[in-house]
């Protein structure tokens, strides 16, 4: 799985999945450098021009941890402090030498995966009922 | 005649602060939620995040149960609440083409790649009351949702995760102008105010920003004639996009930390020559959540302002910058509501003083 693809997922999961992660965490000694604490990202865009501008911001939860002497960071988008916690969690044991943790995190992650592949499946089944089919109503 | 300035009315203003809350309540049988608000009145949710410039459905969701529903005030709640966040940096520029599209169509084309998806649209409605809405309630809603979702067919193998963009189909063509002649420079309006003529970038964030209302006004100008820019909407993509910083903190990876839903019009106006070849112009518009009327006449103006012997309001830069703005422009209509007793006592006297010389002329 592609790290830079987590935040989205963590951002997806249901909280089921992050009781989860907390269960994982709770068992570590990990230490919170900074609390997880509001803030914001202006969010760019680019246009057909390939000019860049600022489009506005989004409300961001970030968060700072460290376990065996690996800092992880967390950023995560909308009010999410236990999100923001999990994600620098799962960042400080990608960057430490836990392979065994690390391969837990990563069956949860591939699950969770699933679970928003199957909600994506349905979400384009609904929304591929209101694909145009033209007909065409008189030959010339 | 000499004029007293006053203060007082402390008790008289906290009680009608109070008065607002109780107006509110007070016929209340079953307080609406925060989260029902957010679900059910997505659309102005989205209209109250693009306009106070701060994507955060929840709190828009509470602006507006605060702001007992006014959209104005629900949008300078929120972004009054943006001021007291720190800024931790920007995204890297989000890429529509990434978009989880939940809408798309083309008036230009009928045959498009991917196709035409309708999408949540009420375009097609008939546009009468629903009167078994009165009696909606969880088994109803229910019922809709199983018969809606039990003639699904999952097997959609062949719909695409990603849409390609008809504008990069019109540029593979060599049909579009592709030169900018502006300030192509980065800037953010939150950190520096404008200054006319403004930066490409300066036009795009103040109209992503605008007052729905705002915007169609003064496109609706153009499109009715005080203006000739005939526009054709390329594409418009309603959608989920992901959003990716580069962590400057610790290892300056580029990380994704969640997605946002975006409306994007691209429309297509009159061709011009450039350098001799006559080529199609572009207008664009991109805004928080689902806001079709707000993206399609930001493109509009966008396209409107770009004119080269600008004649109408629409073109004019600096008169649809200055006036798009929602906070700005409600709070300038509300400060008049408050005391002008001093300049009112001023225009008073002048006005005595004038209608006694013009007794006086005229005896």
């Amino acid at each position: 799985m592609e790290k830079s693809e987590i935040g989205i997922l963590i951002s997806r999961a249901d909280r089921k999945v992050i009781r989860r992660f907390r269960a994982l965490i709770e068992k570590e000694p990990i230490k919170v450098i900074k609390e997880p604490t509001a803030g914001s990202i202006m969010v760019t865009a680019k246009d057909f021009l390939d000019v860049a501008f600022c489009l506005g911001e989004v409300l961001v939860t970030e968060a700072l941890v460290e376990y065996e002497d690996t800092k992880g960071y967390g950023l995560i988008i909308g009010d999410e402090p236990e999100k923001a916690l999990v994600l620098a969690f799962i960042d400080a044991v990608y960057k430490s030498k836990n392979e065994s943790l690390k391969k837990k995190l990563e069956t949860i992650l591939l699950k969770t995966k699933t679970t928003i592949e199957e909600k994506d499946k349905l979400e384009r089944a609904v929304i591929s009922k209101t694909r145009v089919n033209f007909e065409i109503m008189a030959k010339r | 005649m000499g004029y007293e300035a006053v203060k007082g009315g402390h008790e008289a203003i906290e009680n009608a602060c109070r008065l607002f809350v109780y107006e509110r309540v007070k016929n209340v049988k079953t307080p609406i939620k925060v989260e029902q608000i957010k679900d059910e009145l997505y659309l102005l949710v989205d209209r109250v995040m693009s306009e106070a410039s701060l994507y955060a459905p929840q709190l828009a969701a509470l602006a507006i149960k605060q702001a007992a529903g006014d959209c104005f005030e629900a949008v300078f709640l929120l972004r009054a609440y943006r001021t007291t966040l720190p800024r931790l940096g920007y995204s890297l520029p989000i890429d529509t083409r990434n978009m989880r599209v939940i809408r798309r169509i083309s008036a230009a084309f009928k045959e498009i790649p991917g196709g035409q998806i309708l999408g949540p649209t009420s375009d097609y409605t008939l546009r009468l009351l629903d009167f078994t809405l009165f009696n909606e309630n969880k088994k109803t809603i229910n019922k809709f949702i199983n018969e809606f979702l039990s003639e699904l067919d999952l097997d959609v193998e062949e719909f695409p995760m990603n849409f390609p963009k008809i504008v990069d189909i019109l540029r593979n063509e060599g049909l579009l102008v592709e030169n900018f002649e502006g300030d192509r420079t980065f800037s953010d309006i939150t950190k520096q105010p404008i200054i006319f003529p403004a930066k490409r970038c300066e036009v795009l964030q103040a109209m992503s920003r605008g007052e729905t209302g705002g915007l169609l006004l003064l496109a609706y100008s153009n499109m009715r004639g005080y203006g000739d820019i005939h526009p054709t909407i390329g594409e418009l993509r309603v959608g989920y996009v992901p959003v990716y910083i580069k962590e400057n903190l610790l290892s300056g990876e580029v990380i994704s930390i969640g997605e946002i839903k975006v409306t994007e019009a691209e429309i297509i106006a009159k061709f011009e020559k450039q350098e001799g070849k006559p080529s199609f112009t572009l207008g664009y518009g991109l805004c928080f959540g689902h806001n079709e009327i707000k993206a399609i006449s930001m493109a509009v103006l966008d396209r409107a302002m770009q004119s080269k012997n600008p004649q109408m309001i629409s073109e004019n830069q600096e008169f649809v910058l200055a006036h798009i703005d929602g906070v700005e422009s409600m709070g300038f209509c509300n400060h008049y509501k408050l005391p002008h007793y001093v300049t009112f006592q001023s225009d008073l006297d002048r006005l005595r003083k004038a209608q006694k010389e013009y007794k006086e002329r005229h005896k």
